[in-house]
């Protein structure tokens, strides 16, 4: 794991979303607004605790989750800040290149 | 894009790089669109920034933009006229914003029917960022530990 330092969070975070379990502990976790446990979230899913345990520490790894000790359990919660730098990079970066692509078009076309 | 090799389905568990595509076509020939890169006044007028771009392999290229952001590139490949490809950073800490340091581009023009189709692709470099650390380590580290509590 310690080559993956040097790759972007984004990359963690497109990485944690591609498969369809964590998306769904994503979603589970985001429906509850105070945050919940391990095994609470493993209930309305179709998976194991153990196995939400890990879903949630790649969650973790990405910046998407977060977790916090409250007296002898651990509750998580959801931190969209990751997802929002994403969206925010896609839609800056590929606006810029609409913008661009659309002058060169009338650029060229007005000859 | 497009076809994957067998090296990269057999490497599934490297993470996806962060990238936009865009496409426009436009009524001219793959020369004339090469043309508006390679000149630097054309390439200034529809870049919207003081702009140059030397289309050889390890050519370098500067782009300074109205707001006073300043990018400096490199060409790593060059196929004239159908495709180059260049990485580009901002300098002097100018990144703003979900902006990453690094950035790879790749421009390929193909003859249509009636003129070309410019395809843009842009890739975040995979190198560790301001923009990009959030959450820090020592943060990742106590929520991994909590999580496999």
């Amino acid at each position: 794991m310690s080559d993956r330092v040097r790759t972007t969070s984004a990359d963690a975070v497109f990485q944690a979303l591609a498969d369809p379990t964590r998306r769904a502990v994503l979603g589970e976790l985001a429906g509850r607004a105070a945050g919940t446990t391990a095994s609470e979230l493993a209930r309305p899913l179709p998976v194991s605790r153990q196995a939400v345990v890990k879903h949630l520490q790649v969650l973790a790894d990405a910046g998407l989750v977060e977790a916090e000790r409250a007296g002898r359990e651990v509750r998580f919660h959801v931190q969209p800040e990751p997802l929002h730098d994403a969206v925010a990079w896609i839609a800056d970066v590929g606006g810029r290149w609409d913008r661009r692509l659309q002058r060169l078009k009338a650029q060229l076309e007005r000859r | 894009m497009g076809l994957h090799t067998v090296e990269e389905v057999e490497e599934a568990d490297m993470p996806e790089p962060l990238v936009t595509t865009r496409e426009v076509q436009i009524a001219a020939a793959p020369a004339e669109v090469w043309d508006a890169l390679a000149d630097p006044d054309a390439l200034s007028a529809w870049f919207d920034a003081e702009a140059r771009l030397d289309l050889r392999p390890a050519g370098t290229g500067r782009f300074v933009t109205e707001d006073g952001e300043t990018r400096l590139a490199v060409v790593e490949e060059v196929d004239a006229p159908r495709h180059v490809v260049f990485t580009w950073w901002p300098v002097g800490g100018a990144a703003r914003g979900p902006d990453p340091d690094h950035s790879r581009v790749t421009i390929d023009i193909e003859p249509t029917e009636d003129g070309s189709r410019v395809r843009v692709t842009e890739e975040a470099v995979a190198l560790a960022t301001r923009a990009y650390t959030r959450p820090t380590h020592a943060r990742r580290a106590r929520a991994r530990a909590l999580a496999s509590r």
